[in-house]
């Protein structure tokens, strides 16, 4: 049975490579905006780096930039093209929310892969700990697949839905941006002591709503 | 009625211990940070009917009744208004006894994020044609936001080292108000509490009204004029082949 | 409406007959209403369908047939009523779109891959069935109307369902893909049952069964 679930989950993210591969839009759009993103602010500090919390803050809104543009859209397009009817006579709600989440999780780590190196290298700033530049990212990573997703799902069969995902997500983000904030202050340098624990508690976000969002959509599934 | 006359007198008594009660010791301005009796009440407060909010929406998307939306609604409305008045007062506080109106203290900011996010349950719950996904939808999201205010209460303002909170939150959430200022303010933030139970129960009233009319609306529009169309079912098309 | 070779031993009652068929039947609706707003689209729909019966659900624009099937096919909630479908459901109509992206045969491998609780699919089969062998591997997008109402019908079929649902499934297909509905109609005789919406009266002679909606 767990067996049988776990190949509905990898069917459903098969199926979203193969569109989003297939139909490029979201991809090329995303990758556009990510660099164009890092390449606004690398102009901004031509001259002298920013301090670590500035360039912290900065990252994560150039990786915000870059997933609110292209990623929201899993569960959009499906509204979109219409094929949401289709899914649902075809699916269960927990695989579809598995799949498009892990599909959006893993979308945001390659777009973290291009971003923040581009922006080590554009803005100039310090690595001082790489360890933690990697886990908060991650985390971050994570949260904001978690938080896309779920109000992606929820947006996806409102009016005016690509605006409405935004204004849904964007205050729900911004607790995951504060603490993502403050990880990667220390990883740039800042000597804080509540790096760690901000890894922590975005790892802790991530796995609340990832926890409670298979149910939600379970829920509204077929309304 | 009588709960109302309770409320009014009640007001007037907590007005009344307003005036009488000494300046705050410990804050710069002693006099005028006696608002904290009306500032800290709503911000406390506010979560709590978050999280009943929360508990309806969960109970509306076991049912379905809308009788639970009506009550996750009104939770809710009143919830983002106490977290209004704690922004609004929290802003007069800040600035006699900071100089500034905003400072970007932490527990400002949690606040401030606080309603956003419940400003979006509103976006959310507006745009959509169908009643029952609007009830669904936004009941999913106030499930899903609700994880944000634990975290925005405890968790952000002490990842923050910077704060000008510090005095409040070692006079009131450490208990290091003095006898006579602890009941004042416990007194105050009962019947605030009181006051807003109010408000919540009249908005259900309200709610529940709402639907009683649209049910009935609903029986006398029923296809034609006739209030009970009847049974449809379907006629044999032919004899056994 | 029912013919169930059920014992005419006086013995066994009224309520034992009716629990017979409420057993015996396929898909059983009830009191089913649905509201948009204040107007209500149609109310109290009552009928039970027994395997090897096929239901012609008919009526003017507006009445509410493609509504109807939306709610048994689970994509929709009714106002008020119950649905009790036994087995699988199988749902085609117009407006349901497909994957541009994906080719016929990835999309029956994808249902069957996510559907639960029915036999599994043979995609070059089905695809064979409803006259697109030779287009299995070409994306939706190149389909024409006719070819992606073709594959709707072979989703919907190739799980074996115990319910069709069918709305306007002959419009835009030619003569020969009518005839396939055809066929499939009968086909699912033998093991289920059938509920077909249309505006076309000389789709009434499929059915045994007749539901006039909006009169």
């Amino acid at each position: 049975m767990s067996l049988g679930w776990g190949a509905e989950v990898a069917a459903v993210v098969r199926k979203e490579f193969r569109v989003e591969l297939r139909g490029r839009v979201g991809l090329y759009s995303t990758l556009v905006f990510a660099v164009g993103a890092v390449t606004a602010l690398g102009l901004a500090s031509v001259r002298g780096e920013p301090s670590p919390s500035l360039a912290a803050g900065l990252l994560w809104v150039a990786m915000l930039f870059a997933c609110v543009v292209g990623l929201a859209r899993t569960f959009l397009a499906e509204e979109e093209q219409g094929t949401g009817d289709l899914l649902r006579l075809i699916a269960n709600p927990g695989p579809v929310f598995w799949g498009k989440a892990i599909f959006n999780f893993l979308l945001i780590v390659a777009v973290a892969g291009l971003v923040v190196p581009l922006f080590v290298l554009f803005v100039r700033v310090q690595v001082a700990d790489v360890g933690l530049l990697v886990c908060g990212t991650l985390c971050g990573c994570a949260g904001l697949a978690a938080v896309l997703s779920m109000c992606g799902a929820l947006a996806s069969r409102a009016t005016g839905r690509g605006l409405l995902t935004g204004v849904i997500s964007l205050p729900l983000l911004l607790p995951v941006l504060a603490a993502g904030i403050t990880a990667l202050r220390g990883a740039f340098g800042d000597s804080v002591s509540e790096s760690w624990g901000a890894v922590a508690s975005l790892a802790g976000m991530a796995a609340a709503f990832f926890a409670i969002g298979p149910y939600l959509y379970a829920a509204v599934w077929k309304q | 009625m009588i709960y109302r006359i309770f409320l009014l007198l009640a007001g007037i008594g907590v007005t009344g211990l307003y005036v009488w009660a000494p300046g705050a010791k410990g804050f710069p301005q002693e006099e005028s940070a006696k608002i904290l009796f009306f500032h800290v009440p709503p911000a406390m407060l506010c979560p709590l009917f978050y999280l009943w909010g929360a508990v309806m929406s969960i109970r509306y998307l076991r049912t379905k009744d809308p009788r639970f939306d009506v009550r996750a609604v009104a939770a809710i409305e009143v919830g983002t208004l106490l977290c209004v008045l704690a922004t609004l007062t929290g802003m007069v506080f800040a600035r006699v006894q900071w100089g500034a109106f905003w400072e970007w203290d932490p527990r400002q900011t949690s606040i401030f994020i606080q309603l956003l996010i419940y400003a979006a349950y509103f976006a959310l719950r507006y745009s959509f044609s169908n009643q029952e996904r609007s009830r669904a939808y936004s009941a999913a999201y106030a499930i899903f936001a609700f994880p944000t205010v634990p975290f925005l209460i405890f968790a952000l303002p002490r990842m923050v080292t910077f704060t000008l909170h510090g005095g409040a939150n070692q006079a009131v959430v450490g208990g290091g108000l003095d006898p006579t200022y602890r009941s004042i303010f416990y007194t105050t933030l009962v019947v605030i509490l009181l006051c807003f139970a109010w408000a919540y129960s009249l908005r259900v009233r309200e709610g529940e009204e709402w639907l009683a009319k649209e049910e009935s609306d609903g029986l006398a529009t029923g296809g034609s004029d006739t209030a009970d169309p009847g049974v449809v079912r379907p006629v044999r098309l032919r004899d056994d082949g | 409406m029912l013919r169930l070779d059920l014992p005419s031993d006086p013995r066994v009652n009224r309520v034992a007959r009716l629990r017979a068929i409420i057993i015996a039947a396929m898909l059983s609706v009830s009191g089913l209403g649905k509201r948009f707003g204040k107007r209500w689209i149609f109310r109290r729909i009552e009928f039970c369908l027994t395997p090897g019966q096929v239901l012609v659900v008919t009526g003017p624009n507006g009445s509410g047939k493609s509504t109807l099937l939306r709610i048994l096919a689970g994509l929709e909630p009714p106002t008020g009523g119950e649905v009790d479908a036994s087995g699988a459901v199988g749902y085609v109509s117009p407006e349901l779109a497909l994957y541009a992206q994906l080719t016929g045969s990835e999309h029956l491998k994808l249902a069957s891959k996510l559907r639960r609780g029915s036999q599994g699919c043979d995609p070059v089969g089905a695809l064979g069935k409803v006259g697109l062998d030779s287009a299995g591997g070409l994306r939706v997008g190149a389909y024409s109307t006719g070819m992606k109402a073709r594959l709707r019908l072979a989703l919907a079929v190739c799980h074996r369902p115990g319910v069709l649902l069918l709305d306007e499934a002959s419009a835009s297909l030619d003569e020969e893909g009518k005839s396939l509905v055809e066929r499939t109609i009968a086909e699912q005789r033998g093991s289920g049952v059938v509920v077909l919406a249309t505006n076309d009266p000389s789709e009434r002679r499929y059915g045994d069964f007749e539901l006039r909606l909006g009169g």
